[in-house]
């Protein structure tokens, strides 16, 4: 079965009125600052490390439609708002 | 042209990576984000020109990125990127794992020094739902050139600075070798120090 690495996490899910399923989930981006160190040298930090950057993680809910997939839908959500790309 | 590495594998042309500062990078992500959508680029170090590849049967846009997406990190990848498969039109992460002469399992030429293997990962919402995790690539350093070229029973491209090297194997074919890959680096850059990376990698993990 085929490993599917989630750009999100579902960290519970509730059943609202009318078959609505309310998702509390989390997803994380990155926020680059670009680098101080221009002249090619390799570093650690700088490619293999992880870069000059900060992460912002979010924690929200949402309400699905009874007739979406769950995770299809937040997906679309994600990447509508920019948190996944 | 801000050329940062050229691999060469005889099923394809050459392919050369470009630096995020250069004018080539920004064309070429260009190219990407009108085929693909909206890209995280500014995450990116690196972007490649397309280059042939025999077992997936396309022309692979490869880019390096400068930072591990968080997703990823629970496989714990030393560096990860992304493939753009611009005939069939799928796109894969991909990851790079730390590996060394105790815990290599693949085949590589006698002397020479496993560095990490690399394998595609599918992420949820990307096209391409096919599992292409079987093929791994082993990313390693030989100081002797011959014993490499007579492994893999072909000519080898050089580099005047350094040269590393990179096979693919079949892990559910008995690691049947199917591409052999060179690195050759003429000059000093920020991709050319594997092995110093890789040394200051385990010292890290170690410490």
């Amino acid at each position: 079965m085929t490993n599917i690495i989630k750009p999100f996490n579902i960290l519970r899910e509730v059943i609202e009125e009318d078959g609505v399923t309310g998702v509390t989930f989390e997803v994380s981006k990155i926020n680059t600052i670009e680098e101080l160190d221009v002249d090619n040298k390799v570093t650690v930090g700088d490619y293999w490390a992880g870069g000059s950057s900060t992460r912002t993680k979010m924690t929200s809910y949402l309400s699905v439609p009874a007739d979406e997939d769950i995770e299809t839908y937040l997906y679309k959500y994600l990447k509508g708002e920019g948190w996944i790309s | 042209m801000d050329i940062i590495e050229k691999m060469y594998s005889k099923d394809g042309e050459p392919r050369s990576a470009f630096a995020r500062d250069s004018l080539e990078f920004s064309e070429r992500v260009e190219g990407i984000v009108s085929q693909f959508g909206e890209q995280p680029s500014d995450t990116w170090k690196s972007i490649s020109t397309p280059q042939w590849n025999n077992i997936y049967q396309d022309e692979v846009v490869s880019v390096v990125n400068r930072m591990i997406p968080l997703y990823l990190k629970e496989l714990s990848p030393s560096a990860t990127g992304r493939k753009f498969f611009l005939g069939s039109g799928r796109v894969y992460d991909k990851i790079y794992i730390m590996t060394d002469e105790a815990t290599c399992s693949l085949p590589r030429p006698n002397g020479s020094i496993p560095l990490f293997i690399g394998s595609l990962v599918n992420v949820f919402g990307q096209p391409g739902t096919e599992d292409l995790s079987r093929y791994k690539c082993l990313y390693f350093k030989c100081d002797n050139h011959n014993t490499v070229e007579e492994w893999a029973g072909e000519t080898l491209k050089e580099g005047l600075y350094q040269t590393f090297y990179s096979a693919t194997f079949d892990d559910e074919n008995q690691n049947n070798r199917l591409r052999i890959k060179s690195y050759a680096y003429d000059t000093v850059g920020p991709f050319t120090d594997w092995d110093k990376i890789h040394t200051m990698m385990k010292e890290m993990n170690d410490a």
